[in-house]
């Protein structure tokens, strides 16, 4: 589960900021899958989200130069992509008036590696499967459906025969005490 | 909006499951807070490890998802309806004699008490005899209305039912919660 395992990573980024778009091909096919997700829980359409990660990575390879390719791509690509995608929710301005003016968007962040730097280790995939199924059967249905399925707290309300409330209650309670569980591994 | 949000906040934001106004309202103190800013991303971290982990089991991992009424839970009721009517047809007439009794009042409550535990008496005699093969049992759980041990014997039916109940949930929620 570890995206640099065998090091090939960190030869594509080296060979990306020489200028190898081929080897910036192979980090984008890497990385977009969670930078839409991270960018979808944030701007809410698909559609949207693929606008944000496309000018994420074109930003990211501008900044590429800057990058040190020690630390991991992933973190640093998904802050640029969360970044960019309160702008985008800031340019929502039909609907309420915006404190901050336009002329200050979020900066793209610099490339330090994040507490999210672990979040797909080998090792943590296996600590955060067995915290799971150590949860209470109601908690493990409610991630299940969440995050497996992505289903919306209505629709997993629908599927249990409960109500939105506690959907809303189980979740929450068993993604606290999942990460509280594994700090500081991933968060 | 100065105050921090809260971790509750930023999850429902992240799930997209706070009203359009909060939501924005949410988005616009994200942009200004860095130190909210930062927890947001620390969830969004997680909830990716989370899609992942949910989403892709581990290699030997029970990589199934069966449905809440799966078709072992429906084998499961038919065999307790087939079991239920095999017990009601093995003592009809007891249940009948019993049904008729708590429709019949004759204004003496003790007797009429009486009538109804002889039924209810009658109805056991009859299940034991259609367990009757299951003599190890038999001979583990007393009587329950045998005199001498009335309380132990109930004590035990209700040990062993509660355990075969516990058991049998467990096996269907893991089936049915197992992915």
């Amino acid at each position: 589960m570890n995206s640099d395992a065998d090091g090939s990573e960190t030869r594509d980024i080296t060979s990306a900021k020489a200028g190898d778009e081929v080897a910036f091909g192979r980090l984008v096919r890497r990385h977009e899958g969670i930078a839409l997700r991270v960018a979808q829980r944030i701007v809410g359409t698909p559609q949207e989200a693929e606008d944000v990660v496309q000018d994420a990575l074109i930003r990211a390879y501008r900044a590429l130069d800057r990058f040190d390719e020690t630390r991991p791509f992933g973190p640093w690509l998904y802050r640029i992509v969360t970044n960019l995608s309160l702008n985008r929710l800031r340019q929502r301005r039909d609907t309420i008036s915006w404190q901050g003016t336009e002329e200050d968007p979020l900066p793209i962040p610099a490339p330090l590696p994040g507490p999210e730097a672990q979040i797909l280790t080998r090792e943590t995939h296996e600590r955060l499967y067995t915290e799971i199924n150590a949860l209470p059967d109601h908690y493990r249905r409610v991630l299940a459906l969440r995050h497996g399925e992505g289903l919306s707290y209505q629709e997993i309300a629908n599927r249990l025969h409960v109500p939105v409330s506690d959907v809303k209650s189980w979740l929450f309670r068993a993604r606290k005490r999942l990460k509280e569980r594994l700090e500081p591994g991933i968060t | 909006m100065n105050a921090h949000l809260d971790d509750e906040t930023l999850t429902l934001f992240l799930d997209g499951e706070l009203d359009r106004t909060t939501r924005l309202t949410a988005a616009q103190h994200l942009m200004q807070c860095p130190a909210c800013r930062e927890r947001l991303i620390q969830w969004n971290a997680f909830f990716t490890a989370l899609d992942v982990t949910t989403t892709v089991p581990l290699p030997g991992a029970e990589p199934e998802t069966r449905p809440i009424l799966g078709s072992r839970r429906l084998l499961w009721l038919a065999l307790e309806a087939l079991l239920a009517v095999v017990l009601m047809a093995g003592s009809w007439e007891r249940w009948v004699d019993l049904g008729r009794r708590l429709h019949t009042w004759n204004g003496n409550l003790l007797g009429q008490f009486t009538l109804w535990l002889a039924s209810l008496h009658g109805l056991e005699s009859d299940l034991r005899n259609l367990l009757s093969p299951v003599r190890d049992l038999q001979r583990i759980i007393p009587t329950p209305t045998a005199p001498g041990a009335p309380l132990a014997g109930w004590i035990a039916v209700a040990l062993v039912l509660g355990i075969v109940w516990w058991f049998t949930n467990r096996w269907l929620l893991n089936e049915s919660t197992h992915t």
